[in-house]
């Protein structure tokens, strides 16, 4: 769909630093499968039925949904998912939230390394 | 004359509130005397009320709209006109005489009490004179409900004794179920009139209104309420019981006012009873059976009171049967004769009970003779004019009530003549144990027998005088007289009953039932001045000397399953049904509530669970279109 | 292609995170399924704005009509970096007090 900033962000945030977290905390907490009781067995199905029924009922909304008839994605093209125009938007009608989502970030490490000081 | 009126009545009210709520301050001279005094200031002021009446006419008074609403109005007013200025004058009169005698038969009583007693007997004398003033049959109303109250706070006066409760109450009670008539006679007569006044109900052009089964029905339950009240078959099991308030109540209530409130209540609506065939039959038989019925048990009784209890409901009867034939004046000369002489019989009583310190049994007695000379002769004053001997008023009254009796009826004269018979029997038998003959009693009773005080034998010597010339008031013609009684009441009967029976025809009558009496009363006073009655040995004397079982009978029939029947109630019902849907709801609330609670069990993973179910439901609820369930349908059909 | 095949491959991924979040006991694994559904959403939301802008060139060349949708999806990311490291640093924590990271022994909620 040529969104080509949002891909690069994603390989580099999910791959890179998501992942690698989950393996330091999976590494550091050693974790044994067998030890572990299951979870019983009609827990396991309700989760299961509540699931595919709510994909089965969000389907059928979808399916009789008429506005969504003949709408297509436009792929290969367009010049939106360039890292140029999302730039410009970024920093000029959204560059309030930009800010704060640093703050965010600020917030979110600070957390981090209290919750781990304890 | 509107003040006066409203004095006659207030004075009796005045007494009651101040002797009830001074009764821990003054003394008891200072009760005796305002209760009596007020009494008698009433009966003045009755007198000028007649005199008024005489001289102008009927009077109505209005005070105030009682009741008043667009679709009914009752006004409270009151009717002074021959019937109850005449009654009136009884009321007040034998009133003031029993408030007298009451002032020295009760001094045993501490001040307190004997205030009690004064106010009660003073609030008695009020309902009564409501009861007889009222120009519609509301005010009536109210008045038979207080005279019902009153009796039942004096027979239950000794409170003390538990028996004496159960006497009142089951006089109140049997009041009770005559009055439901009343109200319901009171309720069609709204219903069909929309009025209670007498002299808008007691006219021709009501009665047209009227279809012929509602004046059937109006006038049988207003005899089912004059049964209760008044004693008749068969709500006349109280009045027996109620000799177990102080004599001076049995006198004024039980003999002379209360009991013929019934009368007085179906003389005033005489217009509605001549029209009503069936009514007058039923009140004719129901009257002869109580007069025979009471007659029977009063033979065999042994004590004083009872005897004259059950004389009195005899006597009602023969009231009853006098109404039913239409003899209205007979009954209401009756009425004023008997007031007399069954005051004078049961004070003399008293006198006597006074003397031999409260014994009650006249097996007991005799001889008393030369020990109480007055009362001795009072009541045998009494006793003759209760026979129905000439020239005593008792005679009058009850012939002219036979007289109409063989008018209508051959059957009801015969049945009269022996109640008359026996009248004479046991009032004379009564007379002979207790007077003539040797003291029976203990020596230590012999010792105290005296003369009772002034004040009790003042009203028995008036009332033995007024039960010797009362007859004066209404001499038929047959006999020269002019009979002024049927005169005055000629403004309130509506169909005058006339003498249709020749002058001989009556001579003969009147000698027959002279006669029989007066052999009645030999064989009485030969048999008895000497012994007593031993305890009867006939089966049938055994019926008679056991009320003829009717108590009995009443305790089994009635009594028994209407308490079985409240039992079942409170254990079933209000046990289990009841209680149990109330404390049920409270144990339905707790136990869901305990259910519902293990939702919430902690555990992260429940509560997205429900997240999860819940949007699904949200989902289906809120685009709720069909073509949702029809594309699942066409998915899992295809 | 009819947006409607994007739609539906988002709805499944969606759903089989939610089934995941439902049925796995691991903490971690609940966590991972959580992520996936965050992913899920991204994409079917560059869907759409693809759509849209496709919509919108026809009109007139030089719009950018689909830019807001792309610019949600980059501050969804940031938002889900910041939640993955708090939410792992607890689950450290809760590891380190209790010794287990089965959310069936998280339920200081109850009652």
């Amino acid at each position: 769909m040529n969104a080509q900033f949002l891909a690069i962000v994603n390989i580099i945030v999910y791959a890179g630093a998501i992942m690698v977290l989950f393996l330091f905390v999976m590494m550091l907490m050693n974790v044994k499968k067998d030890k572990e009781p299951q979870k019983q067995l009609w827990v396991k199905l309700t989760g299961v039925i509540a699931g595919g029924s709510f994909l089965t009922l969000l389907i059928a909304l979808v399916k009789q949904n008429t506005s969504f008839q003949g709408r297509d994605v436009l792929l290969k093209d367009g010049s939106i998912g360039l890292i140029h125009p999302l730039g410009q938007a970024l920093f000029t009608d959204f560059v309030v939230p930009f800010e704060i989502s640093s703050v965010l970030f600020l917030s979110a490490m600070v957390g981090a390394v209290i919750i781990g000081k304890k | 004359m509107k003040i006066l009126v409203a004095f006659i009545i207030l004075w009796p009210l005045a007494g009651f509130l101040f002797n009830g709520l001074g009764r821990n301050y003054w003394s008891k001279k200072v009760i005796a005397y305002k209760a009596t005094g007020y009494i008698v200031a009433s009966f003045i002021a009755s007198v000028f009320a007649f005199m008024h009446v005489q001289n102008h006419g009927a009077v109505t008074v209005h005070y105030f709209d009682f009741i008043h609403t667009a679709s009914l109005t009752i006004p409270f007013d009151f009717k002074i006109d021959a019937l109850s200025s005449l009654f009136l004058l009884v009321i007040t009169g034998v009133g003031s005489l029993i408030h007298l005698y009451s002032t020295a038969y009760m001094q045993e009583e501490s001040a307190p009490h004997y205030a009690r007693y004064f106010a009660y007997l003073n609030l008695f004398i009020f309902s009564m004179l409501l009861l007889v003033l009222g120009d519609n049959y509301i005010i009536m109303f109210m008045g038979w409900e207080g005279v019902g109250l009153c009796s039942y706070l004096l027979i239950g006066y000794w409170f003390s004794n538990g028996s004496y409760n159960y006497a009142a109450k089951k006089a109140f009670i049997m009041n009770r179920i005559g009055d439901l008539g009343f109200l319901l006679a009171l309720f069609w007569l709204i219903a069909k009139l929309g009025t209670v006044s007498y002299s808008e109900v007691l006219t021709a052009e009501s009665l047209a209104k009227l279809s012929s089964a509602d004046i059937t029905a109006i006038t049988l339950f207003l005899f089912v309420g004059a049964m209760g009240k008044s004693a008749q078959i068969p709500l006349f099991t109280w009045l027996p019981d109620a000799m177990a308030g102080p004599t001076p109540v049995s006198a004024l209530i039980h003999a002379a006012t209360m009991v013929t409130a019934g009368i007085y209540m179906i003389t005033r609506s005489n217009i509605l009873f001549s029209h009503s065939e069936i009514t007058q039959n039923i009140v004719a038989i129901i009257g002869i059976s109580t007069a025979l019925l009471a007659a029977t048990i009063a033979i065999k009784q042994n004590d004083i009171k009872k005897v004259l209890a059950y004389s009195t409901v005899s006597q009602l009867g023969y009231m009853f049967l006098g109404l039913g034939v239409g003899a209205y004046s007979g009954a209401v000369f009756h009425v004023i004769t008997h007031a007399f002489f069954k005051a004078l019989l049961f004070l003399g009583a008293g006198s006597v009970i006074h003397a031999m310190h409260h014994e009650q049994d006249i097996r007991k007695m005799g001889g008393l003779k030369s020990k109480l000379p007055i009362t001795h002769i009072t009541f045998l004053i009494g006793c003759i004019a209760i026979a129905g001997v000439p020239p005593f008023s008792g005679f009058f009254s009850k012939d002219e009530i036979l007289a109409a009796a063989f008018e209508k009826n051959k059957i009801y004269w015969v049945l009269g003549l022996v109640g008359a018979a026996m009248t004479a029997f046991y009032m004379f038998r009564l007379y002979a144990t207790t007077f003539l003959g040797k003291f029976r009693g203990s020596h230590e009773q012999e010792a105290h027998l005296h003369e009772s005080p002034l004040a009790m034998t003042l009203p028995l010597i008036v009332l033995a005088i007024l039960s010797a010339v009362g007859g004066a008031i209404g001499i038929p013609h047959s006999l020269g007289g002019h009979h002024w009684l049927t005169g005055q009441l000629s403004s309130i009967i509506s169909t005058p009953q006339e003498a249709h029976l020749t002058v001989s025809t009556e001579w003969i009558l009147m000698g027959v039932s002279v006669a029989i009496a007066a052999i009645a009363l030999v064989i009485a006073l030969s048999r008895y001045s000497k012994q007593t009655d031993e305890e009867p040995s006939s089966a049938i004397g055994k019926f008679f000397y056991h009320k003829w079982y009717i108590d009995e009978l009443y305790q089994k029939a009635i009594i028994e399953p209407l308490n079985k029947f409240a039992l079942f109630l409170k254990e079933f019902i209000e046990k289990k049904v009841i209680d149990g849907a109330v404390n049920g709801t409270g144990k339905l609330v707790q136990f869901s509530a305990r259910k519902v609670r293990l939702i919430q069990n902690g555990q992260v993973g429940y509560y997205i669970l429900f997240m999860v179910l819940g949007i699904i439901t949200l989902f289906i609820c809120w685009f709720n279109d069909i073509s949702i369930l029809r594309f699942l349908y066409t998915m899992t059909h295809s | 292609m009819p947006i409607e095949y994007y739609i539906f491959l988002c709805l499944t991924l969606f759903s089989i995170g939610v089934i995941g979040v439902l049925t796995r006991r691991n903490a971690i694994i609940v966590f991972m399924c959580i992520e996936l559904m965050l992913n899920a959403v991204n994409m079917l939301l560059v869907a759409f704005s693809k759509m849209n802008y496709g919509a919108a060139k026809i009109l007139s060349p030089t719009t950018t009509a689909g830019i807001d949708a792309q610019i949600f999806v980059f501050f969804i990311m940031v938002v889900a970096a910041a939640e993955v490291s708090i939410g792992l640093a607890i689950i450290v924590m809760i590891y380190r007090n209790t010794h287990s990271i089965d959310i069936n022994f998280l339920n200081r909620l109850k009652n």
